[in-house]
């Protein structure tokens, strides 16, 4: 029937496009500006605490030890990969990386942890 | 006959999101329809007044999947009119590509809706493989393919390289080879017609009526589109033309909305040629003064409205949000009574509803 | 001679089962590479009915128990029974004189079945469903059976082998009777309540139809039911009109006839692809005044050409 002509023709062209069903250990490939855990890197970090605030899901917790230290606690489970922690901090301390990892098999593989000694006297 | 309630959600394989319709029938026509929203109401108006600005784009980002760029545009827009930000002429072409993309994808996610659910399984496939183009696009620009974080008070967070716009104009090409199928199938295809004209026809005084908005209300001859009304971002400079189309029936719109795909990428590849050069972000005060504004934009389902009051702190006193699809949910029972039961999917698949934006 | 090797084995139970997931399978491949996807792999709908079987049965309150028990056995008996006397290539478990007409029979009660399953639950969704597949079984059924006993009018031979031999002889009646064969193809689709007529279990609308309250093992049943109408509507094609394993005979017949049963498959499963699902008034009105004066059309012409 001419009315089905024209679905066939596209229908027979996209037959021949190339697919794939990617495993598991393909699908972790993502493009570098993918936005997925957030990484601290605790040495650039100077304590202003700027990422804590402005994080709308309240995944960053930052305190400063008793000896002068820093402790920045992060939970990858509220974390909603938005990038603003890392537009907010002016040193590089805080940064997304492109990871693409959706499930833990357990709640404390979530939390991470990120310490810097404080300078003993 | 007395008539029987047929009950369409809120769990229902016919709708993406909750959404309670009752109909109630007489033999196999639908005499009336019974709405209930509200199944996806997160509170996001009261949550946007206990955070900050800054957290606050992020928050409306996430009113809906497919217009979150609209919603964070909209909410950028009104902080940076309320602070007096001046944005760069880079950074608003940016914000229109995106807006633009974002339509585009969500003209084809709505075609292979409509075409699901009457059964057109074949269209649906396509239509979805074909807006991965556009998805992947957007994820290799901002990091993610639905929710981009790319908005920020006083410009944008990304910024294009030259190779992206490569990257850009060779996908969009056979993305544009990949929609003449969309096309050829709403002009010729006898079985979609079929299923599809004359039905859930919308005349114009109920768009007056209801305030319709979008390429619904367009499809039934109103010319109302603020990209031209009242331009935002860098619209006056660019030449597209508003898609008006006369029937109002379910085909209508699926022609109009495929109209404004290939208008949307005639805008999208004038911002690639004319991309101006600068920064792509001013710092943006966290602290916004007193006041209150009103911003209104064409999302891709019609014109979203924003009011935002500041009392002066970083946290603003009422965001207020009307969506476009909360017109469209009051004219469902009249585009119901009158029609088939077979019809009712197709009536209720092709009104484009986002109840995700109308429940906010 | 019928065996009890015949009957459970080959051309029977066992041969009908295996061939059945096989053509399930095929027809799902065939629509996914049409449309684009990868498609389930081959042991696929095995899966599909191990895992439903291990699934639980739950009879909702106020549906009937006993019947909705006993209507996917009954069917699922209709349909082997029906498939031990439709050969595949030279070979058919057993025959008799006018078997064609009791295949016929067999064939119709799955889908009585099927509607009466939609009202054992009190669901709104089996109720809807099960009106929609009555009203489809009365459009469809008629050119179905009109385009099935056309060959036989042609050949004037009742009983499906005596149709495989006479082809074998005279040619195959899709030459002699290509609307015929037209009517007898749309029919199937119409029977099987595949795309474009799946009304009744259109999921948009009506869920799964009469089938929405099966769950488990009983919900294997009728889906293992599905799967053996295609086999056997598609075998009955191939033997009625296509030849069987014409030209071939013994082996080769039946390597002939997996081809044309493939063919038939693709033929089915482009369609899937190509169609929208029409609605319930179009395709009532397409059955009664395409379908029926069709068949009627060919019945007539060929009982003319005999008098000749």
């Amino acid at each position: 029937m001419p009315k089905r002509i024209y679905l066939l023709r596209h229908v027979l062209r996209r037959s021949r496009a190339p697919r794939e069903a990617v495993g598991l250990e393909v699908m972790g490939v993502v493009p570098d500006s993918y936005r997925g855990r957030v990484v601290v890197d605790i040495n650039k970090c100077t304590g202003c605490s700027l990422c804590v605030r402005d994080c709308p899901a309240g995944s960053l917790v930052l305190e400063r030890l008793p000896d002068g230290g820093l402790r920045m606690r992060y939970d990858a489970d509220t974390c909603a990969s938005c990038g603003q922690c890392e537009a907010s901090c002016r040193h590089g301390a805080i940064r997304l990386e492109a990871r693409y990892e959706p499930a833990s098999t357990s709640r404390d593989a979530l939390h991470k942890e990120w310490v810097r000694e404080g300078k003993k006297e | 006959m007395t008539p029987t309630r047929i009950p369409i959600g809120p769990q229902h394989p016919l709708l993406k999101e909750p959404l309670s319709i009752n109909l109630s029938v007489s033999g196999e026509t639908v005499l009336g329809a019974d709405l209930r929203i509200g199944y996806v109401h997160r509170g996001i108006e009261k949550l946007a007044q206990q955070r900050t600005y800054i957290q606050n784009v992020h928050l409306v980002e996430r009113v809906c999947g497919i217009c979150s760029q609209a919603h964070t545009t909209t909410f950028c827009l009104s902080v940076e009119k309320l602070a007096g930000i001046e944005v760069p002429r880079r950074a608003q072409y940016i914000r229109m590509l995106l807006c633009e993309l974002e339509r585009i994808h969500s003209h084809l996610l709505w075609l292979g809706v409509l075409s699901e659910a009457i059964g057109f399984t074949t269209i649906f496939m396509y239509a979805w493989r074909d807006r991965e183009i556009i998805l992947d696009l957007m994820e290799d620009l901002s990091g993610g393919r639905v929710s981009h974080s790319a908005t920020s008070i006083g410009g944008v967070r990304i910024d294009l390289t030259p190779d992206h716009e490569r990257y850009v104009q060779t996908n969009l090409a056979e993305f544009e080879e990949q929609l003449k199928l969309f096309r050829d199938m709403v002009l010729h295809d006898r079985n979609f017609q079929a299923r599809t004209r004359r039905l859930g026809v919308m005349g114009g005084d109920l768009v007056h009526r209801l305030g319709l908005v979008g390429p619904t209300a367009r499809a039934s001859g109103c010319t109302l589109d603020i990209r031209k009304q009242q331009p935002y971002l860098a619209y006056e400079e660019m030449d597209f033309q508003v898609i008006t189309g006369t029937g109002g029936d379910v085909w209508c719109r699926a022609h109009t909305r495929l109209a404004e795909i290939d208008e949307s990428l005639k805008i999208v590849h004038q911002i690639l040629d004319g991309l101006p050069e600068g920064e792509v972000q001013v710092r943006a005060p966290r602290r916004v003064p007193a006041g209150e504004v009103t911003t209104r934009i064409e999302a891709p389902r019609g014109e979203l409205f924003y009011y935002v009051r500041s009392d002066g702190s970083d946290t603003p006193a009422r965001v207020k949000v009307r969506t476009p699809t909360l017109p469209t949910l009051a004219s469902l029972p009249h585009l119901l009574s009158g029609v088939q039961t077979a019809d009712v999917a197709a009536v209720i698949a092709g009104a484009d509803l986002c109840i995700a934006c109308a429940d906010r | 001679m019928t065996t009890l090797f015949h009957v459970l084995v080959f051309p029977g139970l066992l041969y009908v089962l295996a061939a059945s997931l096989l053509v399930h399978w095929l027809d799902r491949k065939l629509v996914a590479l049409f449309q684009g996807r990868v498609g389930p792999p081959v042991y696929q709908p095995l899966a599909d009915i191990i895992k439903l079987f291990a699934k639980e049965d739950i009879t909702i309150r106020g549906a009937d128990a006993a019947l909705s028990a006993v209507l996917p056995i009954v069917s699922i008996a209709s349909v082997l029974t029906a498939a031990l006397y439709v050969p595949v290539g030279d070979w058919a478990a057993a025959d008799f004189e006018a078997d064609l007409i009791v295949v016929l029979f067999l064939l119709s009660i799955p889908t009585l079945g099927y509607f009466m399953a939609g009202w054992t639950a009190p669901s709104f969704f089996g109720a809807l469903g099960g009106n929609r597949s009555l009203l489809q079984y009365f459009s469809y059924e008629v050119p179905l059976l009109l385009g099935l006993t056309a060959p036989a009018l042609l050949t004037r031979c009742w009983s499906i082998m005596g149709l495989v031999s006479a082809q074998a002889q005279g040619g195959w009646s899709v030459f002699w009777q290509p609307v015929g064969f037209m009517v007898s193809v749309v029919g199937l689709i119409g029977k099987l309540k595949r795309v474009p007529f799946d009304i009744p279990h259109a999921k948009s609308e009506v869920g799964a139809g009469p089938l929405t309250e099966y769950s488990g093992r009983k919900l294997a049943l009728w889906k293992l039911t599905v799967m053996m109408q295609t086999l056997v509507g598609v075998n009955l094609l191939v033997a009625v009109y296509l030849g069987g394993g014409a030209p071939f005979v013994g082996l080769a017949g039946f390597a002939a006839y997996g081809l044309k049963a493939a063919l038939m498959v693709t033929m089915l499963a482009l369609v899937q692809v190509l169609f929208a699902r029409v609605r319930i008034d179009q395709m009532a009105a397409f059955g009664w005044l395409y379908l029926v004066p069709a068949g009627l059309a060919q019945m007539l012409f060929t009982v003319w050409m005999g008098r000749l």
